[in-house]
Parts: C-alpha cells; structure tokens; sequence
C-alpha cells in the first residue's frame, strides 16, 4: 500500500487496507463513457422512431405521457440494474427518446395555441428546467454529465434566441439590426458567467460537498457543464453551425466576438480541468478553443483586418503576462 | 490517488467527516494543485495560447490584406516571422544531453518556450504555403501543398523533440492524406491511379491508416524500450499514440462504410459502388490492422484504449452492415432491433473493457524488450 494512501486512510479514519487496495479502486475510463454515451444517444433515437411509430403519439398530451412514461421507466431502470451497464444504457436511451419526446410536444404544443413559428427561446427555458430536475433525480453519472451538459446548450439558446430573436431556418434575417457591443457582451455574460461562476464555487468548496457526500451528484454535473463552458459559442448558436462560411448572413454586429469570448471561456474550462487534475477535460477544452478561434474566423461582423488585430494584441499580451508571471516564479524560487 | 479513488474510499468511511480533513486528504493526495503548480501552469497556457493567438493573426491578416499588399511585402512579412521564430527556437534550444537525461523531469522554462518556437514556425510555413498558392497559381493540388508543408516542417519536428509539435505536423499529414484520398475535389494523382490502376478511394484511405499505425507502432515502442524511451519519451508521449491510433481507426472505419454492401434492386451487392475486389482489399488490411493492434495491447498490457478504438470501429461497422441488411424489408421493428443491437454490443464491450482494465492494473505488464 503506498504512503499517500497510507496517509488518506488515516486522515479519513480509515483502517489499514490490505497490500491490493490500491489497484483495488478502478472506474469507467472517460473513452468508454465516450463510446456507451454515442451508442445510448443513437440506440435512443431508434426507440423513439420505434415508439413514435408503434403508439403514433401525435399530439401534445400523448406525446408528453410517453414522455413521462419513457423517464419513468429510466428511473425506474436505474435503480433496478443499479451497477449494471446493460440497463444504465437502456435506461439512458429511454430518457433520451422520453427527453426528445418532452420537446416535439413542447413544439406542437406552442404552435397549436398561435404562436406561429416555434418560440425557440421558450421551448429551450422549459428544457433546461427539464434538464437541471433530470441532473438531481437520475442516479448515473453519465446521464448526469449529459443533462448538465445539455443544461449549458439550452440555457444558452434561451439567451441567445430570448434577447436577439430566431433566425430563419439555417440562416440570419438578413433585415435583423446588428447587435451592439453592449448587448453582445451582456448576453455573453449572462450565459456563461453564472456556469463559470458555479463551478469556481464548486472547486473552492470542494471539501464541504464531499463531506456532505454530494460528489455523486456533483462531480458529473462539473464534467458537463466544464464540457459546455469549453464549446460554449458552438452549442449557443446551433443554427449557424451549418452556416460556416458566412454566406447567408447579414452583418451579426458584435455578436461576431463572441467566438472569442468563448475561446476565452473554453480556457477558464482549461483552467478548471487542470484543478480537478483531468486531463481528458483539458484535452477538450484546448480542442474547444481552437475550435472557437476558427468559427471567429469566419463570423461576419467584424473585418478580417480588425480580428488579426484582436489576435496579434492578444497574442503579446498573454506572452509578456508568460514572461513576468515566468520571472516572478523565478524571483521566488531563489528565495 | 485521483479523485475518483478518493470518492470511493469516502464512501466507506465512517459518518461524520469534517471538510478539513477532506480539504488535507485533497492536498495529500496531490489533487490539489500547489502555487507553484499553478504558476507554471499559468506560464505553460499563456505561453501557447499567444502563440496561437499571434499565428492566428497572422493568418487572419494575410487573408485580409493579400489583396492590398504587394509581391515583396507579402512574403517578406511572413518569412520575417518564420525566421524570428526559428531564432527564438536557437536561443533557447535545450543542450542534446537534456533530451536523453532520465532525470530531466521538468523540461523548464526555455524548453516550452524553444516548444512554442517550433511550433509557430511550423505553423507559419503553413501561412507562408497559403500565400504562395494563392499567389502562384500553379496548378498544384491542395493536397499537394499539405504535402510539402509537412517534407519542409519535418526538421522542425524532429529538433523540437515534442509531443506537441509532432501533434501538429500529424495534423498536417493527415489533412493532406485526407484530400489525397478523396476528401474534397478530385486530384490528378488520384485519377490517375483509379483509372490506370484501378485504386478506388477506399483502398486509397487504407494508406493513412497503416501510416498513422506504423507511427503508433514507433510510439509504443518508446515506451517498451528503454534506449528509445530516454531518447523520444518528450516526443511520443501517450497520447499522442493513442491520437495516431484514434486517426488510423478513423479512416479505417470510413474506408470500410464506403465498401458496405448494399441492395440494388434485391440483390445484395458486396461493395457498393466501388466493387467486390476493393472492398476485400479493404477489409483484409481492416483486419490485419485490428488484429495486430490487439495483440500488441494485449502483449503490453499496460493501456486499454486501443482495445477501445477497435470495439467502437467493430460497433459502428456492425450497425452499419445491419441498417443496410434491415433497409431493405423497411419495417418499424428494425429500429427497435437496432436500438437493442446497439445496447448489446456497447454493454458487451463495456464489461469486457473493465475486465481488462482491472487485470492489467493488478497484473504485472508484458515484457518490455
């Protein structure tokens, strides 16, 4: 047994372990998260077109009890097969084709009373309350890191869509006024600031969680909403994922910086991973911001010219920071 | 002890556990990050990150201003950085003997800058290839361009000796195999080899796949050999094998969708459209390269995310196959049995995977020879 655990058992008041107890602790790699998570998400997506066929649920109050029925039967599933894989995963898909369903009857629902077009910002406000209640009552942590994670995406396009209106289908209403600097940076800061926010108060009250045995619930929902911190602008304007290049769009006006905001979000999630000592979630948040960097790239509403000047002004500053914060630590190390 | 460890032994602790004792176990464990720690981890990302932010500027600038900008001004620009960055590179460049001390734990503060250095002038002669093409227009293909960009930031590579840089020049290979092998518009190459030599773009992806392995391979073997591991251990770290591996099984796995069988008119056509003879040169080097990669992680026995990489590709190329074997008889029972299939073979994967995982944890690895 090594020293540190050694050490652990004895701060904790544990008895000695035997020589194996360190091998003896051993939990999901994130890789295979990764690869049940993409398989419950499709296999989820197969029982809903199943379920869909087989009851036909085609109106709103059908489709939000299959949709009840489906959560149901997931919590149900969970608790069931406790510790095993084979029904976590089935429990996963059907909360995920219960969740879809939530949603399509969310839609029907809104355009059935005159709303006219989906009211985008709406139906994101009701998910992410679906999914905030789905993080404390589903006893898994992937599906936990999942709804956190999904908490994020929506709770962004509540934002987004709730202060600036929806797009078109796919594209920009090329008559929409461009946003302001003010209002770019408000929006910015009321979504990601309360999820930053969150988490740094989670990592320095670390140890007072723990002791109230929370880490079930919350180390999951920190993994998903550092995930969501890290492709923040990516998941918060869906619709113009599909639109790259630019072409559709009108002048978006400073809506344009929020890529890089959400570079700079994804390196506070490079921050946080490297306090929770997580390398996978480093990885994804350095993926993220350079992610981020290219989609600032293509965003109209400001020149190329004048985002080379963003990124070379950028630039020095974080290498003369490097160089002072360099020569301190040095400074202090002779000491 | 990582977190997850210390969540578990929590849970077999008795009721009553003050926060400071937990805040102590946190700090003896190493979870905690020390100020030192964070001070180099502050150097570390905003070292990077301004370089990255300096190249993308760089790169953004030359597409704003190529038009306005004369011949000279251009080119000068961008060689004028390059060589900057190769001579900030000279400055700093650790002595040969630090690369191959065993001892040499924490590489310093002028190995991550010489680091930074090498990767802004492999970067920047991206930049420099980008404005010759657009200024030249020679005919050449992109992939072409990919090509000579990685032959001329090879040296780089090697004299950087980090996992980083070798990242980004992995990169830049594959980006250039994949236009290669038909990602994009058609090249003269890869016409010439369909229509003189029958190679169809699946066999041609099989290409980087034993590319990207050989390079996994190489990796490994840092690791297994102890010359090679005091030699290249900052040049091939882990994850960069498991990257290599992840890109191989990438392609590997496109190439064998696109050689799915499918149904013309009832009958069940290996192949698809490119033919019966490349989708069995595909799938015989697929099988060869599942094959050798299970059995060298089985022999090492020290990392399960190969044997991962190829029960994913096996899953999606099985669902795949069965989607097309169901489409036929179009009924609303093959999502369900789709569905089912997918539990199954992610569940089935997920046990054996953990099952490994805690023998090779508890077991002594394979020989390092």
């Amino acid at each position: 047994m090594s020293e540190v655990n050694a050490r652990v058992r004895e701060l904790l008041a544990l008895p000695a372990a035997s020589v194996d107890s360190d091998d003896a602790i051993i939990q999901l790699p994130w890789y295979l998260s990764l690869i049940l998570g993409v398989s419950a998400w499709v296999a989820g997506l197969c029982l809903l077109v199943f379920v869909a066929f087989t009851f036909k649920p085609d109106t709103a109050p059908a489709m939000f009890v299959c949709s009840v029925i489906l959560l149901g039967a997931a919590f149900a599933l969970y608790h069931v097969g406790r510790d095993g894989a084979f029904f976590s995963q089935l429990a996963l898909a059907f909360s995920i084709a219960g969740q879809l369903l939530f949603v399509v009857g969310l839609v029907i629902s809104l355009e059935r009373h005159g709303r006219g077009d989906a009211n985008i910002g709406a139906i994101a406000l009701a998910t992410f309350v679906l999914q905030v209640c789905l993080v404390f009552l589903m006893p898994s942590a992937l599906h936990r890191t999942l709804s956190a994670f999904f908490a994020c995406c929506v709770w962004a396009m509540t934002i987004r869509f709730g202060l600036f209106g929806e797009p078109r289908p796919f594209s920009y209403r090329p008559d929409a006024l461009p946003v302001s600097l003010d209002s770019a940076l408000l929006a910015w800061a009321l979504t990601w600031l309360p999820v930053a926010g969150l988490l740094f108060v989670l990592i320095r009250r670390e140890a007072q969680w723990m002791a109230k045995s929370w880490q079930p619930i919350v180390r999951p929902a920190m993994n998903g909403m550092l995930i969501g911190l890290a492709f923040a602008t990516l998941v918060s304007q869906p619709f113009q994922l599909f639109d790259w290049r630019g072409t559709h769009a009108g002048n978006i006006g400073w809506l344009a910086l929020w890529p890089l905001l959400s570079a700079f979000a994804a390196v506070c999630a490079l921050t946080v991973g490297f306090a929770l000592r997580s390398r996978a979630m480093m990885s994804l948040a350095i993926f993220g911001a350079l992610l981020h960097v290219s989609h600032f790239y293509y965003v109209l509403g400001n020149s190329l010219l004048m985002k080379s000047l963003f990124m070379a002004v950028m630039g020095v500053a974080m290498l003369l920071a490097a160089y002072f914060l360099n020569a301190q630590d040095r400074a202090e190390g002779r000491q | 002890m990582n977190r997850r460890d210390l969540d578990a032994l929590l849970a077999t602790a008795p009721a009553g556990i003050h926060a400071t004792q937990i805040e102590e176990a946190l700090t003896v464990s190493g979870n905690k990050p020390t100020a030192h720690e964070w001070r180099g981890f502050g150097v570390r990302v905003l070292l990077f990150a301004g370089v990255a932010a300096l190249a993308a500027a760089l790169i953004f600038f030359i597409a704003a201003n190529w038009q306005s900008l004369r011949l000279l001004g251009r080119f000068a620009l961008v060689q004028i950085l390059l060589l900057i960055a190769i001579g900030v590179a000279w400055w700093c460049a650790p002595h040969p003997a630090e690369f191959r001390s065993a001892d040499a734990a924490d590489a310093g503060r002028r190995h991550h800058l010489f680091t930074a250095a090498m990767a802004f002038a492999v970067l920047a002669t991206g930049a420099l290839f980008a404005l010759f093409g657009q200024t030249y227009q020679t005919g050449a293909d992109i992939y072409e361009l990919f090509f000579i960009w990685a032959a001329l930031t090879l040296p780089f590579a090697l004299a950087a000796m980090s996992g980083a840089v070798w990242a980004i020049w992995v990169v830049i290979l594959n980006v250039g195999m994949a236009l290669f092998c038909g990602w994009g518009e058609s090249g003269a190459m890869r016409w010439t080899l369909r229509i003189h030599f029958g190679v169809q773009a699946p066999v041609l992806l099989m290409l980087p796949v034993v590319l990207n392995l050989a390079g996994a391979w190489f990796a490994h073997r840092t690791h297994e050999n102890t010359t090679l591991h005091a030699q290249f251990r900052r040049a091939a770290p882990e994850w960069l094998q498991r990257g290599l591996l992840t890109i191989a099984f990438l392609y590997a796995t496109n190439a064998c969708l696109m050689v799915m069988p499918k149904r013309y008119s009832g009958d069940f056509r290996w192949g698809g459209d490119v033919g019966d003879v490349s989708a069995v040169i595909v799938f015989f080097i697929y099988f060869i390269a599942c094959a050798l990669t299970w059995w060298i992680t089985h022999r090492a026995r020290r990392d399960v995310y190969p044997l991962a990489l190829v029960i994913a590709s096996a899953i999606v190329i099985s669902t795949a196959f069965i989607v097309q074997f169901l489409l036929y008889r179009m009924n609303i029972g093959n999502f369900f049995l789709t569905g089912v299939w997918l539990i199954g073979a992610s569940t089935a994967a997920g046990f054996f995977l953990m099952r490994r995982l805690r023998e090779w944890r508890t077991a002594p690895q394979g020989d390092a020879s």
